[in-house]
């Protein structure tokens, strides 16, 4: 019991922002309940209090759902988990127990706000059909990111299927959400079974290769040459190769575009024009543009800590590094997110939409991944208050417009108009503070990412 | 012209409010080989860090070939070569496109040493970096750095995966390569018996302070071991200077001392009272009386 519960604890703070977050997150949840408690439920102020407790419940149960993915295949794989007795069920429980906590903390906050809010699609469904809805949604981004970081085809067909799943009930003609809750109940339970059934059997898990960016290895070739006389590289290739490992942007364009096909394929599944909008829709494309968003903030720190090599070996300045590093986060951004933003650019003109405001969507997403760009960039000096402060309030700046615009409201306000244009401004701003921190970057403060499997010990 | 290498002063580090290092100064010169010793979490990674640039020290300066370390030009990284603690190999490529990728970031690469070394030490070039063991990705990681035949070699536990035998093997041919063009190697590790067959000097490492740097010889001479035995009991302390440990056991005592010299042995003869038995002791048991 103890294991799986300090399991379910690791999927909550396994990285320091998520930590910051459930602070952070647990303060203003805290302060939101107790004011309403004082203030009541109506009114200008306790409508605040109430988007308070929500957005801070959601980033705390959004950072989790995203990460304990890629915390699950990193715990499982190494070799000495099967040395502990029961290590894998109570692994696999624990982030059950997450997902089950994640749903309930944010069903309990739309019922909390369901008391003040307006009535908008999104807040017609039950609390039942809520927190069946946000299991389901959790189980599909915890599953699609355990697949993602191990074998990037899977990861594919993963997305294809959640994202028909999805759409069933739009393609079946069930307007009413109540309508798909036994069926979401459904997939959600053979989801688990069907994923326990496999990972419980199977002899070993593969390690993640997403942190280390060490991509799809080379297949064994007996043309492989085995001495150093037979190759030739250039330096280009080797800089490439230092900063982003096998990852290349080629490949990096392709995972793009294939996304880019599957979330065409999803939109033209919409159906004509005239269906109501779905939330499943709504769902799927934040996802997808939280994941264009974050993307950068990911890449812009694994090329910080993989500089240290360029330096010494390549001899290459501070200042060049920096250049460099942000040079080569761009051109990942572009191959990455390129094509899916073209497809969903075509798919706006084109295409009836799944959520009303979703063009501001997409300019917000590309804004904050520009704004995490910098963030990312500028975080390689290891000053920890600042580093916190302005990574919590970032975080919350880049997503509350999204959020709020596509769950709780229909109309993007002047202000939320405002929102990406901030965000570019803050791009501008931190690039030149970063440009600042590369003068003094620490490499102790910034080593690239390693698990160890004796951290697991101490959990399990 | 001075023909120091690589030289810290005052050198202190904070992490996070955690003093990592304090108040470090020493010196290398060219031709030598220096071992770093210290317990793990002692601050010896650190030190090789800052040494290299890649970490601004909080407090004092390092520099090397004259230049400060954490603005080194190209010029002077071209004369390093640095094998870190945890290999930074890329995962999915031979053995062999790693040694390509590296080399092509050199002006200079001698292939046929590597070659060479990469026959001798038996590291399967054909295989990729994420098939090879322990010990072949440090052999691995070492030929990497010797590639472009730097002026200083620096090691962070360049043999810590390795048997003995090869861990043998592998530092008389590393030392062989140092000595043909009077590089200077400054490695870490924890093995005490490597360093004391290889190395010429010594710094140790003891919670983030340098406790002793200097010659081996000097180092062994120093530090000694007295055997004690009076005619009457001794005293719970003996007031000896520079005592590192002392136990006593009635009319017999142990005392290891640093800074011992013979003109002492008379003094403290007559002072005790007492028979004076000196023993000098391995590298291996001045560290552990050091961290006693």
């Amino acid at each position: 019991m103890k294991g799986i519960l300090q399991t379910a604890i690791l999927c909550y703070t396994w990285v320091p922002l998520q930590r910051r977050l459930l602070a952070i997150g647990a303060v203003l949840i805290l302060a939101g309940h107790l004011g309403l408690l004082l203030l009541g439920t109506t009114g200008g102020l306790a409508f605040l209090l109430l988007l308070c407790v929500l957005l801070s419940s959601s980033f705390i149960g959004v950072s989790m759902v995203v990460s304990t993915g890629v915390m699950w295949r990193s715990v499982s794989a190494p070799r000495t988990l099967a040395l502990l007795p029961y290590a894998r069920v109570k692994l696999l429980l624990g982030v059950l127990v997450a997902m089950l906590g994640f749903a309930a903390l944010l069903t309990a906050s739309f019922a909390l706000f369901r008391l003040e809010a307006p009535p908008t699609p999104a807040l017609q469904p039950s609390l039942l059909g809520m927190f069946v809805y946000l299991l389901g949604i959790a189980t599909a981004i915890t599953l699609f990111f355990f697949l993602l970081t191990g074998t990037y085809y899977v990861a594919v067909v993963a997305i294809v299927v959640c994202g028909i799943a999805g759409r069933l009930p739009v393609i079946s003609g069930m307007a009413a959400w109540v309508g798909t809750i036994p069926l979401l109940a459904t997939a959600t339970v053979l989801a688990w079974v069907a994923f326990a059934g496999w990972y419980l059997r199977v002899r070993r898990v593969a390690p993640t290769g997403w942190y280390g960016w060490s991509g799809r290895p080379a297949r064994n070739s007996p043309n492989l040459p085995t001495r150093v006389s037979q190759i030739d590289t250039s330096r280009e290739s080797a800089v490439t190769v230092q900063l982003l490992g096998l990852t290349s942007l080629s490949r990096l364009m392709r995972q793009g575009w294939l996304i880019a096909l599957v979330a065409a394929v999803l939109l033209l599944l919409q159906g004509a024009p005239g269906r109501p909008r779905a939330v499943s829709a709504a769902l799927f494309l934040i996802f997808l543009l939280v994941s264009i968003g974050m993307f950068p903030l990911g890449v812009s720190r694994i090329v910080a800590s993989r500089s240290r090599t360029l330096w010494l070996t390549g001899g290459c300045s501070r200042e060049r590094l920096f250049l460099l590093c942000e040079s080569w986060t761009w051109r990942c951004l572009g191959a990455s997110a390129g094509p899916v933003a073209a497809v969903l650019i075509a798919a706006w003109v084109f295409l009836p939409h799944p959520i009303r405001n979703w063009g501001y969507f997409l300019l917000t997403a590309l804004a904050s991944a520009v704004f995490v760009l910098y963030l990312g960039l500028m975080d390689v000096t290891g000053r920890g208050l600042s580093k916190l402060s302005v990574e919590v309030l970032a975080m919350f700046a880049c997503w509350a417009p999204v959020v709020l615009s596509s769950i709780l409201t229909a109309t993007v306000t002047p202000a939320m108009q405002l929102s990406p244009v901030a965000q570019l401004i803050g791009a501008v701003v931190l690039r030149w503070v970063g440009k600042n921190h590369w003068r003094r970057i620490d490499w102790v403060m910034n080593k690239p990412l390693r698990l160890s499997s004796q951290a697991l010990r101490p959990v399990l | 012209m001075s023909d120091s290498v690589l030289s810290a002063s005052h050198l202190g580090k904070t992490i996070r409010g955690k003093t990592i290092l304090r108040d470090i100064c020493v010196e290398a010169s060219s031709g030598n080989v220096v071992g770093v010793i210290g317990k793990n979490g002692a601050g010896k990674t650190t030190l090789l860090d800052i040494l290299l640039g890649f970490s601004p020290p909080t407090s004092g300066t390092s520099s090397l070939f004259g230049h400060p370390s954490f603005t080194l030009p190209p010029t002077i990284k071209k004369k390093i070569g640095y094998v870190p603690q945890q290999d930074e190999l890329v995962n999915g490529i031979t053995g062999a496109q790693q040694l390509s990728l590296t080399a092509s970031l050199c002006t200079h690469w001698n292939r046929a040493l590597i070659d060479r070394l990469s026959g001798v030490w038996e590291v399967p070039l054909d295989r990729r970096t994420e098939t090879l063991s322990g010990g072949e990705r440090q052999k691995l990681s070492t030929l990497l750095a010797l590639g472009h035949e730097p002026e200083l070699l620096i090691l962070d536990e360049p043999v810590s995966s390795l048997d003995p035998v090869a861990r043998r093997q592998f530092l008389q041919q590393l030392l062989e390569i140092a000595a043909d063009q009077a590089r200077t190697v400054l490695f870490s590790s924890h093995i005490v018996s490597d360093l004391e067959r290889v190395a010429n000097q010594i710094w140790i490492v003891r919670d983030g302070a340098l406790v002793w740097h200097g010659d081996l010889d000097s180092l062994k001479e120093s530090v000694v071991r007295l055997s004690l035995r009076a005619r009457k009991a001794f005293p719970d302390s003996l007031n000896i200077a520079n005592a590192l440990t002392y136990r006593s056991d009635g009319v017999r005592a142990t005392v290891v001392v640093s800074d011992w010299s013979a003109a002492k042995e008379a003094e403290l003869a007559h002072r005790l009272d007492a028979d004076i038995e000196i023993e000098n002791l391995s590298l291996e048991d001045i560290f552990v009386e050091l961290h006693a």
